[in-house]
Formats: C-alpha cells, structure tokens, sequence
C-alpha cells in the first residue's frame, strides 16, 4: 500500500491529507474499531472520531511510513475513551468481541458470509491481546515491526502473541474440524 | 513484510483451506463500504451543501480566504472606491481567473484548503454520480457574476459548489442573469433550462459555510494568521453554538488564543472547556500541552 504523503509543513493543506488517509486507511480504521469491540451501533461516530482525532494530530505526525501504526494506536485511544465513557453512563457495555461483530455485512456471496462468520467465531476465542496480534499480522497484513509500534510492546512479546493465537486457532479449526466429522 | 516475519496464513502453505478462507473474508474490501460512504459524507464533505458527485472547490475556499482581503480593503477606503467603480458597469463580467488571482496576487499565506478531491467525491457518490475534470468545471464558470457589495458579502459566507451557476447565489446578479438568460435562448435552450434560468432570478440567501469547512480553514490560518483563524472559529460559533465539532472548535481556539499571546482568555476558555466536555478525549492534549 502506497503510503500517503503527509506533511508537517504549516504551509501544505491538512484537508487533502485527511483525504487520502480516510481513502487509504477507512476501512482499516473501521475493521480495528470493531476487532477492538466497540458495537456496530457505535462504529459510525467512533469512526468519526478516529479522523477527527487525526486531523487534530496530522500537524505533530513525525512516524512517518508507520501510518497504519499510528492510526491503529488512535483507534485503541479512541475505544478506550468510548468504553470508559458507556462504562460511566451506566449503559450495557459491550465489552464482548462476539457482540461486536455481529453486525450487518455488505457481503453479497454465501460463502463469503460463512466464510466471514466463521473467522470471527476463531477470533472470539482468542484472548484480546493475542486476538490484536493475530488481526494485524494475518488479516491486515501488518509487519511485525509496525505491529509492536502500534500496541508499545516489545517486538518480541508482539511475535510471542502471535504464535500462541496461531496455536490456540489451528487447534480450534482441528476441533471443529473433527466435531463436523463426528457428525 | 520483513525478512524475520513468519509467513502468512492467508498465503496458504500447511494452513486448512476454510482459515485461509476466513482470513480473506475478515479482510474483505467491500465489507464496510456503505459505512465508509456514510462517514465521509459527515467527515469529508465540506460538504453541507453540496450535491452528490460535486464538490467544494479550492476556489470556494479561495473565496472565503479573499473575504478577509476584501474587508481589509473595504475598512481602508479602497473598498469604496473599487465598489463604485464595478457599480458603474453593472453588466460587465470578471472572468473567474481574475477573481482567482486577486488573492494570489496578495497572498503572503499558505494556498488555501483543497476539499472534495476526486478520490473523496467518488466515496461521496455512491449513487454513481461521476465527479467532472476540473477543466470542464472552470470553463462553466468561465463567467463570474459582478462583485457587487452583496456579492461581497456573499462572498463572506458562502462556499458553493462549482457547477452551481454563481448567480444563484448573489441576489444582486440577477442582471448579469438576464443577460446570460439572452444568450442561451438564442442557443436553443429548452423550457426547462428556462425555468431553472426563471428560478435563478429569485435572490436566494448564500447557504452559509458547512461546520468542518469554517474548520478547516480555521486549522489552515492557525500558524500564519491566527487572527483570521479566530475570526472563522467565532464564526463556527455564530453559525453552530450547538454544532457537531463544538469541542474541536474550542480546542482550536484556545490554541489560537495562546498563538496570539491572550493566555488568559486561553486559561479561561481551557477552562469551560473542561466543564463542558468532561469525557472529551482533548482533555489529555490540553492537559499535557505544557502552554495550558
């Protein structure tokens, strides 16, 4: 993916850059917000957020070619805030990841539905800090090294995460593998 | 991916085919598109007034940013004299480069905001409304109403879309209207085009300026020319007191006001701020912002 330009310079526009990253990275914005639970209902606003939030920062951006980082950690800022914030006005907190991605899909084949449905059974089973590493690094294609930057943790606990949600994933797929042949 | 990197599952290798399948599904483009239309249109669209498949134009944005110009102007007595002088040709159009210039032709600031750009209006047109080259759309412009005072005015508030034709919005063009409205009978304009030329007679009020538009401009003035940024942010508050980016809004105040050196009014505005939005996640910026 081709990184976009973004520029501290005082004298280039902010709003093109806003641009090109909700292009670039919306949809990724929108997948981390929902992998890091917060509701379908809430998706639009926190979605909002996020780039309200960039545009507020694009001026003090420095990690430049770490883009997705960058927004990934705003995202978990933003969810954060959002969940302390359900949490204080006593509304039913959904900190569940099953509950989260239940919402309406936009795909249109069978097998994609099933397909989509099925990842997200895996990923439910997973503890959330493997579940980020695992995301990132298999469905977002992130580098290990962009990963460790997003979460702050060192690259080595980033690779440990992954490998014991690799682990814990495989073997799901075997069981429910071998609960379909037992039927 | 870095030479370290384990490979994929998504690449397939000793993964079961139906993990492959999910991952891409899990990755799949087209799962949020609606969503992302939806937001852009809130986040991107400068958007207020303008119709799917169009799009502010760095020349609306240019005109707000001439408005400051030509108040300046206008309080130093030139104003006056160049008013009266446009006042004595009423039917004589500036062509739209020639607004265009003016401010560049003054500038000392940054070029101003670019909105609606063709990757974002495509996200904005989900109905396939194709966004125009921007060549066309100068050329339906390639005639500018007179600047007359109200035009000036106008000029103030509004940022239009480009393919609306500019007289709509100024009630004092309706000559320049009849004049056009001439021409375009003689080209064989059916009765359609005749109403929306009958329609465009009507003074109709300039749609004021949509809530992120005031603030972009605001964030593009706040290093250069604070004084201007703040006049847009009071205007956003004019305009929207209760407006969706209020909390921006004041974030982007107290910076100018500390820009400007009035620490006090930022002290005092930091303040309401923290009383009025107690879950903002801008607290922690200002918070640490060692200014505060």
């Amino acid at each position: 993916m081709t990184e976009p330009r973004l520029s501290r310079d005082a004298a280039t526009p902010l709003a093109p850059q806003l641009h090109d990253l909700f292009e670039l990275y919306g949809a990724f914005v929108c997948r981390s917000l929902r992998y890091l639970g917060v509701r379908e209902v809430d998706l639009d606003d926190m979605l909002q957020e996020v780039f309200l939030v960039v545009y507020q920062r694009l001026n003090d951006y420095q990690e430049r070619g770490r883009t997705r980082a960058w927004l990934y950690s705003i995202c978990t800022r933003v969810s954060l805030a959002h969940r302390r914030k359900l949490a204080r006005h006593r509304e039913n907190l959904t900190s569940d990841f099953d509950e989260a991605v239940q919402g309406p899909t936009q795909l249109t084949r069978v097998e994609d539905r099933e397909a989509l449905a099925f990842g997200n059974r895996l990923l439910a089973g997973l503890p959330p800090q493997q579940r980020e590493v695992f995301v990132l690094y298999e469905v977002e294609d992130m580098t290990m090294a962009e990963i460790a930057d997003a979460l702050r943790c060192p690259i080595q606990t980033a690779y440990s995460r992954l490998h014991k949600a690799r682990e814990r994933i495989l073997a799901e797929v075997e069981r429910i593998a071998a609960e379909i042949d037992h039927v | 991916m870095s030479d370290e990197d384990p490979c994929r599952l998504k690449a397939g290798g000793d993964a079961p085919p139906e993990l492959v399948s999910a991952l891409r599904a899990l990755a799949h483009p087209g799962r949020d598109a609606e969503r992302l239309a939806r937001v852009a249109k809130t986040l991107g669209a400068a958007i207020g007034d303008a119709p799917p498949g169009t799009a502010v134009s760095k020349l609306g944005a240019m005109k707000t940013w001439l408005t400051s110009l030509v108040i300046a102007a206008t309080t130093l007595g030139l104003g006056y004299r160049w008013v009266s002088t446009r006042s004595a040709q009423p039917t004589a159009a500036v062509p739209v480069a020639e607004v265009a210039e003016l401010p560049v032709a003054l500038s000392v600031d940054a070029p101003p905001v670019a909105i609606g750009r063709p990757a974002l209006r495509a996200v904005l047109a989900p109905s396939g409304a194709k966004p125009e080259a921007a060549p066309a759309r100068r050329s339906k412009r390639g005639v500018q109403p007179e600047p007359t005072q109200s035009a000036i005015e106008a000029t103030r508030l509004d940022t239009p879309a480009l393919d609306r034709p500019q007289a709509q919005d100024v009630p004092g063009a309706s000559i320049t209207t009849d004049a056009r409205s001439t021409d375009m009978t003689a080209d064989g304009v059916d009765d359609q085009s005749s109403q929306r030329e009958a329609a465009d007679r009507r003074p109709v009020a300039p749609p004021p300026p949509s809530e992120l538009d005031l603030l972009l401009q605001a964030r593009e003035h706040l290093r250069s020319q604070p004084r201007i940024a703040l006049r847009l942010l009071d205007e956003h508050a004019a305009l929207y007191p209760k407006g969706q980016l209020g909390p921006e809004r004041e974030v982007l105040a107290i910076e100018v006001l500390k820009k400007l050196g009035r620490s006090a009014d930022a002290t005092h505005r930091s303040q309401r701020f923290r009383s009025g939005y107690p879950d903002s996640l801008y607290l922690r910026r200002l918070q640490s912002d060692p200014g505060d």
